[in-house]
């Protein structure tokens, strides 16, 4: 029986932290609560696991992660709207046109830090 | 070398840096089997302040193939984190270090073991274990031998652990081999592209010969590692022969936070490193595909299968040194694969082709060590291991000691290829070609008992490397 492919990382992180559906679920929660994806929680995840909405976590699950893990978004086509998102050993990939659209638009008009 | 800094990407990444990957049955424990991976290459022992350490953001791992599809059904996976005990001094240690809990050692690192079976089920074998310090000098790490050993784990049922700094055991004339393979005991055959700027033999010059390594080194019964436990004495028997390979990890994203002076690590992780067969990567795959290789899986490496099957070395040799390689030349010209080299580095060596050994592990072409867990130890090793006679040396498996550069560069040279082309007669050069060097050739002698490797140079002794 064959089993691992790459590694057992390269198939996304340790298997003692590998995430069920659920913690997919919060991290994208999370991000809302960073403030980073207003409307990012009524977009489509792209991700194995991730389809629903994650309207079912908690508030304070959210903030949970929020503080301690970092949240980092990436628009990976903003054409397309597809933009990756990671947090822990996760990385979910969601179609959010509007979201991508304000990630590009507020990158053009921050001031540099 | 063996695959210390191999590929552009890895060799400015040096904590994540595959370097070498052992595989025997233990001599000094032939129920069990030693697994040892290395990383952090070519560490100067006077490095300090800032002592050579693993990464708390890497996930360090040893896979085991037990059923020839070049894929993990065991994965051992390692993760450290590093503790100050006061940021306020610019001190690794503030007195010298007696023990591993000593309140003058500032700056510690633990790890935990956690073993994968079947890419999903994790069972915690370890936790909090503490590595030792690096090796600094006669006040800051008196009696390091007793401090090191002490940083052996028992793990329980016959396993233990290591995670620490190391003399570096594979020994290797670097100078000459980038020199345009000007081998120093062969130096006056070299073509010397006209210029003779080295034209007599010489021994060779070890560039290891005082530097440090860090290992992860893993002590385990066979039957851990087999398939169905299987640990008989039969050497034919498909169950005895295990695959082996490291790898280095990190997460998909790195963020430099400027205003925390830290580097955020966020998503899943990738695989930046990894390390079958010695030499692999370094000598055999182009630069162009080094990187790529080592984000790669074994179970995939028919994609590099032609680089094996007609090695670039190969056929540099008789143009390196006209008139030494003729049947090697005329093999190359030949546009045969080096079925030789496809068996000895892909897929394993089949049973006939070597009296009493096999380590075949089927059609599926993987770079991985091979290992026949029911050869014993010999107590008179070849540090030629096959080409020597010694059915317990590489390829079967590796021992600290192999000259495994000889071994490969032997090989590459047509000594091996009458194992597959009994019209095939090797040039005399083939079975004598070396890089000069052998264990005498390094400081530091091996352990005779785990982690084997020895104990490593201090920065006191060993100021300049």
């Amino acid at each position: 029986m064959s089993h691992a492919g790459r590694s057992s990382a390269t198939r996304g992180e340790p298997a003692a932290s590998r995430p069920g559906r659920r913690s997919v679920l919060r991290g994208a929660a999370g991000l809302g609560a960073a403030g980073l994806a207003a409307g990012f929680l009524a977009g489509e995840a792209a991700a194995p696991g991730a389809g629903a909405a994650p309207r079912e976590d908690t508030a304070p699950q959210a903030a949970a992660l929020a503080a301690h893990e970092p949240v980092v978004a990436h628009v990976h086509d903003a054409r397309n709207g597809t933009v990756d998102l990671f947090a822990g050993t996760r990385h979910v990939r969601v179609s959010d046109r509007e979201l991508a659209a304000r990630l590009a638009r507020a990158a053009r008009s921050v001031r540099s830090v | 070398m063996s695959s210390h800094r191999e590929a552009p990407g890895i060799s400015k990444d040096p904590v994540a840096d595959s370097t070498d990957v052992y595989a025997f049955v233990s001599p000094d424990q032939p129920g069990t089997v030693t697994l040892i991976a290395n990383y952090v290459p070519l560490q100067a022992p006077a490095g300090g302040p800032n002592f050579y350490e693993f990464g708390s953001d890497v996930l360090y791992e040893i896979h085991v193939d037990n059923n020839g599809d070049g894929r993990a059904e065991v994965t051992y996976q390692f993760r450290f984190r590093t503790d100050v005990r006061d940021k306020n001094t610019f001190l690794y240690n503030t007195g010298p270090i007696h023990a591993l809990n000593s309140h003058d050692w500032n700056r510690r690192q633990f790890y935990s073991v956690t073993r994968i079976d079947g890419g999903t089920n994790a069972h915690a074998l370890g936790s909090g274990l503490a590595c030792p310090p690096c090796n600094i000098g006669p006040l800051s790490t008196p009696h390091y031998p007793a401090l090191a050993a002490a940083a052996v784990h028992d793990l329980g049922g016959g396993r233990r652990v290591f995670a620490g700094q190391r003399a570096e055991g594979f020994y290797v004339d670097l100078g000459s081999i980038f020199d345009l393979g000007d081998l120093r005991p062969f130096a006056s055959a070299h073509a010397h592209y006209g210029l003779a700027k080295y034209p007599v033999n010489g021994p060779g010059v070890n560039a290891t010969k005082n530097l440090n390594v860090h290992s992860i080194a893993l002590q385990v019964p066979i039957s851990d590692l087999t398939r169905d436990g299987w640990a008989g004495a039969v050497v034919s028997d498909p169950r005895a022969v295990v695959g082996v390979w490291t790898s280095a990890s990190r997460q998909r994203v790195r963020l430099f936070d400027a205003e925390r002076a830290t580097i955020l690590s966020s998503g899943p992780f990738d695989q930046v490193s990894r390390l079958g067969n010695p030499l692999v990567n370094e000598v055999i795959i182009p630069m162009g595909s080094k990187d790529y290789w080592n984000t790669q899986a074994p179970a995939d490496d028919k994609q590099f299968a032609s680089y094996v099957a007609r090695p670039e070395l190969a056929s540099l040799l008789p143009s390196l040194y006209p008139g030494v390689f003729p049947h090697l030349a005329a093999l190359n010209a030949s546009g045969k694969p080096r079925a030789d080299l496809e068996a000895i580095l892909l897929t394993g060596i089949p049973a006939g082709l070597i009296s009493g050994f096999q380590n075949y592990t089927g059609a599926t072409e993987a770079d991985m060590l091979r290992l026949n867990t029911a050869i014993k130890p010999t107590a008179t090793p070849s540090i030629y291991g096959l080409l020597g006679g010694d059915l317990a040396g590489f390829p079967n498996g590796r021992r600290v000691w192999d000259d495994v550069v000889a071994i490969e560069l032997r090989a590459v040279a047509g000594a091996t290829h009458a194992l597959v082309n009994k019209s095939y007669t090797p040039d005399a050069a083939a079975s004598a070609v070396t890089d000069g060097l052998t264990p005498a050739d390094l400081d530091v002698p091996y352990l005779r008992s785990f982690p084997y490797l020895g104990v490593p140079h201090s920065g006191f002794a060993v100021p300049a490397s």
